[in-house]
């Protein structure tokens, strides 16, 4: 059993840092290194060396793979080498290790884990689950997961309806190179510390994989030919809200995408829920804040327009003013639509900045008084809203 | 005593009872909680009031002797919050820290109005997620 010592759990937090930012690195792809790793690649799975085709984003890299394939229908995945591409994540098998074939005391067992013994060269060090997590997420420290089903959407657009199949595969494939270095980083935290012991085929061949996941962005290995993907231009992350994946890094930017490639291809998000590309673009506008079904995601709207602004679009006319809030009357653009009133609700708490943080939400039409329209929020009758203390 | 008797009396107890907001959510406080409530699991050591949805922002408290109380079959917005002893603090990212004291509170909240959509749904509100 190995023991949690402050060293060890520093020496995973460097290499965890180290590893996240290639992650989320956005400098141009080291393409020397990346295609001497591939040609490797080949020569170790007997392929002859291909010819590289760098495209500028994942986008590129799928109308490269559609383009090469005979029948557009047939996924991506299904000409892929991969034996080129083979990884085994150094602590899922120390945990099938453990859980399974460990208990014969041998490396190669006849269900599913039979080439452990081409991994590792001998059994792995036992680890608890309290060391196991405390190593590949060291307190306070946040990863950041490989992101390819955020693409799906964006990659839609570059295929005909009817190409779902063929998105879906494709998305699904996209976690090599960088979107892989998260995880190679774990492998790397994992031998470096002598949790395994790896073959030495198997060690350079992580080796290989982890050359590309600092180089480059995911590429994909077919018979002759392999198609490199450049690095993104941006990326901006944040650590995931409490419940949406703890521990993990959401993307988020409130202003330009958060994850952006240099041909165009875009991922608009705020914390971590895409948006349209025109929230993060400076065009928002009162109907975006009208139509935005999440009153979080709407309160962020109204602070990128300023809620001035918003009522000023709004063309809102006031009703009334009292020392808990404004309300505010919008007059209907259709014939058939209800009126819009809006609470203007003030938290008495003050931002750094020293001005005080407003929100504005929808409450009946039939409501006059802006205490009133408050206590209606919190579903008190009129005349019985009146807080000791509001922050 | 007649309804309309009634009705003000009980408006009259509603305007005496304590309230404390803390952004969108509003504490008040009540007599008794109902006996069928359970409480609900403390989130990394904490009760949890309420959480953004997209943000994670958190409306909680860190002190031991506060419990958050649920009905079993019921949905978020009809929870209790007991603070037994001593008084305790309700804290939140963006918004000052509120010291409630000792007591039972209804935890409401805050809800927002939704216009009837033609043939589609009843419900009037829908919660606020800040």
């Amino acid at each position: 059993m190995i023991r949690l010592t402050r060293s060890r759990i520093e020496r995973a937090r460097e290499i965890h840092d180290e590893w996240r930012r290639h992650a989320l690195a956005t400098t141009p792809a080291d393409r020397p290194a990346a295609e001497q790793a591939v040609r490797r690649l080949y020569d170790l799975g007997g392929h002859p060396p291909p010819r590289f085709v760098w495209t500028d984003s994942p986008a590129g890299t799928l109308l490269a793979i559609r383009a090469m394939s005979d029948d557009h229908r047939q996924a991506p995945g299904a000409g892929l080498l991969h034996d080129v591409l083979h990884r085994r994540p150094l602590p899922a098998a120390a945990w099938r290790y453990e859980r399974t074939l460990g208990r014969r005391r041998r490396l190669t067992g006849r269900r599913g884990g039979g080439d452990l013994g081409s991994v590792l060269a001998s059994p792995p060090v036992p680890v608890g689950p309290v060391t196991r997590d405390r190593l590949l997420m060291p307190p306070g420290d946040w990863g950041v997961p490989p992101f390819q089903r955020v693409l799906s959407s964006a990659l839609r657009p570059y295929v005909e309806p009817g190409f779902e199949r063929l998105l879906y595969d494709f998305a699904e494939q996209c976690h090599t190179g960088q979107f892989d270095a998260q995880s190679i980083g774990s492998d790397f935290i994992y031998r470096e510390l002598g949790l395994v012991a790896l073959r030495p085929e198997y060690g350079e061949r992580l080796d290989l994989l982890a050359t590309l996941a600092r180089s480059a962005g995911p590429w994909w290995p077919f018979p002759d030919v392999c198609v490199m993907t450049e690095r993104p231009v941006r990326f901006e992350v944040q650590p995931a809200p409490p419940g949406r994946g703890h521990g993990w890094m959401v993307l988020h930017s409130l202003d330009g995408p958060a994850l952006a490639w240099r041909d165009g291809l875009a991922i608009h998000a705020w914390y971590g829920a895409p948006v349209p590309e025109r929230y993060t673009a400076g065009e928002l506008t009162a109907e975006d804040w009208l139509g935005e079904p999440n009153a979080e995601l709407r309160r962020l709207i109204a602070e990128q327009m300023g809620y001035a602004r918003l009522l000023d679009d709004l063309r809102a006319e006031k009703i009334a003013s009292d020392e808990y809030g404004t309300l505010w009357r919008i007059f209907p653009r259709h014939i058939d639509d209800e009126e819009v009133v809006l609470v203007d609700v003030v938290n008495s708490s003050l931002e750094p900045d020293g001005s005080q943080r407003r929100y504005v939400l929808r409450v009946p039409p039939d409501q006059r008084v802006p205490r009133d329209a408050i206590g209606w929020t919190f579903g008190l009758p009129p005349g019985t809203y009146h807080p000791a203390e509001m922050t | 005593m007649n309804v309309q008797a009634r009705k003000d009396q009980a408006r009259e107890d509603q305007a005496r009872e304590v309230q404390y907001r803390q952004g969108d959510v509003l504490l008040i406080a009540v007599d008794a909680i109902p006996g069928r409530a359970v409480p609900v699991p403390r989130d990394q050591g904490e009760v949890v009031l309420a959480y953004g949805e997209v943000t994670g922002h958190r409306h909680a408290i860190a002190e031991p002797h506060a419990e958050l109380l649920a009905l079993p079959d019921q949905e978020v917005e009809r929870r209790s919050l007991r603070i037994a002893g001593d008084e305790a603090r309700l804290r939140h990212e963006e918004h000052d820290t509120i010291t409630v004291p000792p007591g039972t509170y209804r935890v409401i909240r805050q809800r927002e109005y939704v216009p009837p959509a033609p043939s589609r749904s009843s419900r009037r509100f829908r919660p606020v997620l800040d």
